[in-house]
């Protein structure tokens, strides 16, 4: 559950090897780059090899690397597995629903993994449809975010913005949704995800009117809806009437950190895999995810974070590898930080 | 909010026809707008420049998705060579508007302005010099002749002509359009723009509507009659 190119939270990330800055996820265009992107590996070189190369063919090949080490591929984490087959099994079920159609949710804490997970169910269920209905001109999936301090208008300007149409001064909100509903009916969109959702407080006034839009437009356009956020139960989501309505259709999957047993050993694995790092040993980080857990505490963005971080420092140094002591250098988010770490290269105590 | 409207597009429009050969720009951006869901009103507006009240060509052509170049192409009205000779100003009430005339056609014999001949046009029509003068002649002699007859023209120039003929219907149509948006502007109802045009309410309400262009046509049920100037 780990890419690069993912939004992060509270951000609008700019998809790797964007040209155009306005290239968002939140956009067409930026959506439509990440679905088609496939990221190459660059090849390894070995030490004869490397040093044969001449020094620019040396430093392209080092700026290849970075760039790939920037953007590791995403690691098949439990949650993303089920947000990806739930997701796809309620798009089956909601296809001939003419009303109450069901929907899914991800809650959990920041660096969990709900975006990554939720824009790789968007990217699958675009190929599924664009391999159903080849060379058609489809929108299958919607992907906007809440913006902070919500109102109604500024959720349907998302949908507008995300479709391309340009919402004038004189249009009102009513020209806004019917604009958005019918290029939605007329393209088949039939995913929406709607991310950050918690920024939509359904205890204040403007946040219980979005949730009223985001209900009508669920109404009106035929598609399954999936909203993630950082701790949804806890901020009230399923509270009150709207709530309770919310927790009628929708589906939650929790997104909880990694125990540091288990799947914990596997991701950690699967990242070192990806590495392309000249003399790295395979396997020390497999042998340092205690370590690595209690650095990050157990949140796979973190984790993400700091072997991409220490990767790009190993080829910038020369040095070529990840070792405990390079970690323990990488400063990564305050929410791992406060967790208690083995610092300065000292043993855990734990 | 007057940032947003004057904000340049980033994007092109999720739907997108094509322009239609000889088409004007302010048709061509109705039907954009209609595919689209949008007011056709704001979607001029948007596209208008201030300054000089005509189309900003760029941005309808990032909307569009397609290059200015095979806009101004395909668009009647927005070729940039006005006819030599024409001067630079012009008053707006005057009906020769190089910018206007130089893609349209006579109405009359179907040719186009040239160095040798030049177009008046009129309401939705043109005419040019050749057919002013051979109309001054017939009036003069009271003969009455029949100008620009085509039955004796060979099949490849009659197959020639259809476009350009098409393409004074389409002016026709456009100028039709705006008369009826104009008045449907100013509150007069549908039920007297159908009563001079011999059809009723709801027949012109059908054919002029924007909102019976974005209503879905499943949602209007047959036998009933939806209320003029009502959305959907």
């Amino acid at each position: 559950m780990v890419n690069g190119d993912g939004p992060g939270e509270g951000e609008h990330a700019v998809p790797a090897g964007a040209s155009d800055p306005h290239q968002h996820l939140s956009t067409l265009a930026g959506w439509r780059q990440f679905t088609t992107l496939a990221a190459g590996e660059p090849e390894l070189l070995g030490a004869d090899q490397y040093a044969a190369l001449g020094r620019d063919a040396r430093t392209a090949h080092d700026e290849e690397r970075l760039d790939y080490h920037t953007r590791l591929g995403v690691v098949g984490t439990s949650v993303l597995r089920q947000a990806v087959t739930t997701g796809r099994r309620l798009t089956l079920l909601n296809r001939h629903a003419i009303s109450a159609r069901r929907g899914l949710i991800l809650s959990g804490a920041a660096g969990t993994g709900k975006t990554t997970a939720i824009t790789q169910l968007g990217k699958t269920h675009e190929a599924t449809d664009r391999a159903r209905h080849p060379g058609r001109e489809r929108i299958p999936v919607i992907y906007v975010t809440v913006p902070p301090a919500a109102t109604p208008r500024m959720l349907a300007m998302e949908f507008a913005r995300f479709l391309g149409l340009p919402v004038v001064a004189r249009a009102n909100m009513t020209d806004i949704i019917e604009a958005v509903c019918g290029v939605a009916i007329d393209t088949s969109a039939t995913m929406v995800l709607v991310d950050e959702i918690h920024n939509m407080q359904l205890a204040t006034r403007s946040g219980a009117e979005v949730s009223d839009t985001l209900k009508y437009l669920s109404e009106r356009i035929p598609a399954t809806f999936v909203y993630a956020g950082i701790d949804l139960e806890r901020q009230g989501l399923f509270s009150g009437i709207r709530g309770s309505q919310i927790a009628g259709r929708f589906t939650l999957i929790p997104a909880l950190p990694f125990p540091p047993a288990g799947e914990w050993q596997g991701l950690v694995a699967a990242l070192e895999q990806a590495l392309r790092l000249r003399r790295h040993q395979a396997g020390t980080l497999a042998g340092l995810g205690r370590y690595l857990h209690q650095r990050t505490g157990g949140m796979i963005g973190s984790l993400s974070h700091l072997i991409r971080g220490a990767a790009i420092e190993a080829i910038q140094s020369g040095t070529e590898q990840v070792t405990r002591k390079l970690l323990d250098t990488i400063d990564i988010d305050h929410a791992a930080q406060q967790q208690p770490a083995p610092r300065e290269g000292r043993a855990a105590r734990q | 909010m007057t940032t947003e409207a004057t904000r340049p597009p980033q994007q092109r429009l999720p739907v997108r026809p094509r322009p239609a050969s000889g088409e004007s720009p302010r048709s061509y951006i109705r039907r954009l707008a209609r595919a689209n869901h949008l007011h056709p009103a704001h979607l001029r507006h948007y596209l208008t420049d201030p300054g000089t009240g005509g189309v900003r060509l760029g941005w309808l052509a990032t909307l569009a998705g397609r290059p200015v170049a095979s806009l101004q192409h395909a668009l009647a009205g927005q070729q940039p060579p006005p006819p030599a000779g024409a001067p630079p100003r012009r008053d707006p009430r005057d009906r020769r508007l190089p910018e206007r005339a130089a893609p349209l056609w006579c109405s009359f014999c179907t040719s186009g302005a040239g160095p040798a001949v030049s177009l008046v046009a009129g309401p939705g029509v043109c005419i040019c010099s050749n057919c002013v003068s051979q109309c001054t002649q017939a009036i003069a002699t009271k003969a009455a002749p029949q100008i620009a007859t085509w039955r004796d023209t060979n099949p490849s120039e009659l197959l020639a002509s259809l476009p350009r003929q098409q393409a004074v219907a389409l002016q026709l149509e456009a100028d039709l359009q705006d008369r009826v948006d104009t008045l449907h502007e100013r509150g007069v109802s549908w039920a007297r723009i159908g009563s001079v045009l011999g059809i009723s309410r709801q027949a012109a309400w059908k054919r002029f509507s924007e909102e019976a262009w974005r209503r879905p046509p499943s949602t209007t049920p047959p036998g009933t009659h939806p209320e003029p100037g009502q959305k959907n």
